[in-house]
């Protein structure tokens, strides 16, 4: 395994258990595993820590010039793969969004009603959300190219 | 009309030539031994600067490395 994939690696685990950590500190844990609560919360700070490790591993092993190249054509091409699906995810998201803010307010001015995406906490929420889903498209697809090729990426 | 697929002789050449690693051929080449095993898996096709860098390395012409043919 590359030092790059690595990195997607713990980019991926590193924003699933923030994200995770986000969705329990803003809406709680589902109904029927609240017991599990300090369980899953020292998962997610044990993700938080390893991946932080391996990252701060791989720093002090680049920065010594161990290992080689750290970075060539492949994992610039697959990096760019990465950061095209997100920025695609981002724009799709991003637009949705507002056209639906836009509706909301033709909607708000016939019936006196906001719909539910577009009171204000709501659309930080799905703000935050898309952030985070977008990091995790990029990640995702970097590991998808590292593990299956790029042959035509 | 066929579908075609660069395709190469590296692990052949890399064992002709006293049996050099993936390691050694990334090390010349400057990639990471990762890129030289994806390539001699054809799970990527390296850009044409890198394949005249390989070929270089076995004293080849290109395309006694890499074929373009029918998959």
């Amino acid at each position: 395994m590359s030092k790059q994939e690595i990195y997607a690696w713990t980019s991926l685990g590193f924003t699933v258990a923030i994200f995770g950590y986000y969705l329990i500190s803003a809406f709680g844990l589902p109904t029927g595993i609240e017991n599990y609560s300090e369980h899953i919360t020292n998962l997610i700070w044990k993700v938080i820590g390893i991946t932080v490790l391996i990252e701060l591993i791989l720093e002090l092993s680049n920065s010594a010039k161990i290992g080689g190249v750290q970075q060539d054509e492949r994992d610039i091409l697959i990096t760019s793969k990465g950061l095209r699906n997100a920025y695609y995810f981002l724009m799709v998201s991003i637009i949705t969004l507002v056209v639906h803010i836009l509706i909301n307010d033709y909607f708000s001015q016939a019936t006196g009603e906001r719909l539910f995406l577009a009171k204000p906490y709501v659309i930080f929420h799905v703000l935050v959300f898309i952030l985070f889903i977008a990091n995790i498209t990029k990640s995702a697809t970097q590991i998808f190219y590292y593990q299956w090729g790029s042959y035509n990426a | 009309m066929p579908e075609y697929r660069i395709k190469n002789n590296i692990r052949l050449l890399r064992f002709q030539s006293g049996e050099m690693t993936q390691q050694e051929l990334a090390d010349r080449t400057n990639v990471t031994r990762q890129t030289i095993h994806a390539i001699e898996a054809a799970k990527y096709s390296p850009s044409l600067e890198l394949a005249f860098r390989i070929a270089h390395v076995f004293e080849k012409s290109i395309d006694e490395v890499f074929q373009y043919t029918p998959d």
